[in-house]
């Protein structure tokens, strides 16, 4: 890692599937994993990296969030959190999908657990038909098979309607 | 699991086919926000469709605790449905997978279960962390892989275990056989497959005579739970400060029916025996909790 220390102005350019070209700071990159890698596996960051899956609107947002945490020093852990929190207020689900997606793709693993918790956090408590109505989910069971499953899996079901 | 349907993506925000369509999530994301949520929750989403039907079983968590999951409010009645209808749900959930993602495993299989169906257990769990097992029923349990192993907490009685970095050996009563037992299994030459329980006792008052290296290098914290002061439980105690070489926590909880019973004094008494007996490891703490 002396490397990236030494090269610390150094900048990439990571390109979305729009087509959107940004230009990042290479130790706010290396909050990805996926990016360390292809870094450490000599892939010249003189190069475009493309992203194929994560759009501009969501690469931006996935950037702001690596920047935040890279350039954060380890002591200001409650600003973090509280910046953390505030990142994913009132974002709608279609954005939290893409960010959840990119976060994975990406293997940024605190971005990846904060989106999953607060979609974890809509799903909790609430009966099976609002989450399919919040989610979009579309019931593909027939009547026997779902009363089937709810039969395989009676105990976790007792209590609920 | 295809490969091709990992690819899919929620369409751009300009589509007004549901952009919210969780489904489309990839498997990996799916279980990682499940295992966000208690394992009941998780279990009951696979009412949602077709795409959420086993996802519980691929999280990284498996929970099968009877009591918690068939009498939550304490009360209970054990009927021979329940008791299948949970074998059913266990067998599944470990059909459904292979070992490789489990980190955390809670299994419970007391002695309710003992006229069910007859099984052997197999642990194979490279990236297991936690593991509860409450067994007292399967004919023979086999840990093989184990590296990543953090917190075991065991109570069994026919254990075979290799290594691990903290163990809790939660005793039924008559205490010090099941601990015992399990200590005897982690040992790496001393395993053991006893299937009578009258042999309990040799294998305990057998104890080796040289350290098991390769354990005692590793552990670092022990808990030995409802303490009642028998000879063997504290025989086995200073065994483990005489031997264990990295141990900082030995925790020892009395049985909380020790006032009871008239035993509270004796145990005070053993205490302080216990704090005066070697250790091998300076930075050993005992904390005998009455």
């Amino acid at each position: 890692m002396a490397s990236s220390i030494e090269n610390n102005n150094e900048k990439l350019t990571l390109k979305s599937s729009d087509g959107e070209e940004f230009l990042v700071e290479k130790h706010v990159a290396l909050q990805s994993t996926l990016l360390q890698n292809m870094l450490d596996s000599d892939c010249s960051s003189a190069d475009v990296i493309p992203l194929p899956k994560i759009d501009a609107r969501t690469l931006a947002l996935v950037l702001g969030y690596c920047k935040k945490h890279a350039d954060a020093s380890s002591s200001k852990q409650g600003e973090l959190n509280s910046f953390d929190s505030e990142f994913l207020k009132d974002m709608d689900m279609g954005a939290l999908f893409n960010l959840v997606l990119a976060a994975n793709f990406m293997e940024i693993k605190g971005l990846l657990d904060i989106a999953a918790q607060k979609i974890a956090d809509t799903i909790k408590d609430k009966p099976h038909q609002e989450v399919r109505e919040i989610f979009h989910v579309e019931n593909d069971y027939t009547p026997e098979e779902e009363a089937a499953v709810r039969e395989e899996n009676r105990w976790a079901f007792e209590g609920f309607p | 699991m295809s490969g091709s349907e990992n690819e899919r993506r929620p369409k751009r925000s300009n589509s007004c086919d549901g952009q919210e369509k969780i489904s489309y999530l990839p498997e990996a994301v799916l279980c990682h926000i499940l295992s966000r949520i208690s394992f009941k929750e998780a279990v009951r989403t696979s009412i949602l469709g077709t795409r959420w039907k086993d996802l519980w079983a691929v999280m990284p968590n498996l929970e099968f605790d009877f009591k918690s999951m068939y009498y939550p409010n304490g009360r209970r009645s054990d009927s021979k449905e329940k008791l299948n209808e949970y074998m059913n749900f266990v067998e599944r959930g470990l059909i459904l997978r292979d070992g490789l993602n489990i980190k955390k495993f809670v299994l419970s299989l007391s002695s309710e279960f003992k006229d069910c169906r007859r099984h052997k257990i197999v642990v194979d769990t490279p990236n297991l962390e936690y593991l509860k097992l409450c067994d007292h029923v399967s004919e023979a349990i086999l840990f093989n892989n184990l590296p990543y192993l953090v917190e075991a907490d065991l109570d069994v009685q026919l254990p075979h275990m290799k290594v691990a970095d903290s163990l809790k050996f939660h005793n039924p009563y008559p205490v010090s056989i099941a601990s015992w037992m399990a200590l005897n299994n982690v040992l790496p030459n001393g395993l053991v497959d006893v299937k009578n329980p009258d042999d309990y006792d040799r294998q305990f008052r057998s104890m080796p005579s040289e350290v098991p290296e390769c354990l005692f290098m590793c552990l670092k914290s022990i808990e030995i739970c409802k303490f009642v002061g028998k000879a063997d439980e504290v025989k086995l105690i200073k065994y483990f400060l005489k031997n264990a070489t990295v141990l900082v926590n030995m925790t020892i909880r009395c049985h909380c029916l020790n006032v009871v019973w008239n035993i509270r004094e004796k145990l005070l008494v053993i205490q302080d025996e216990l704090c005066k007996s070697p250790r091998r490891s300076s930075a050993c703490q005992i904390k005998f909790i009455v």
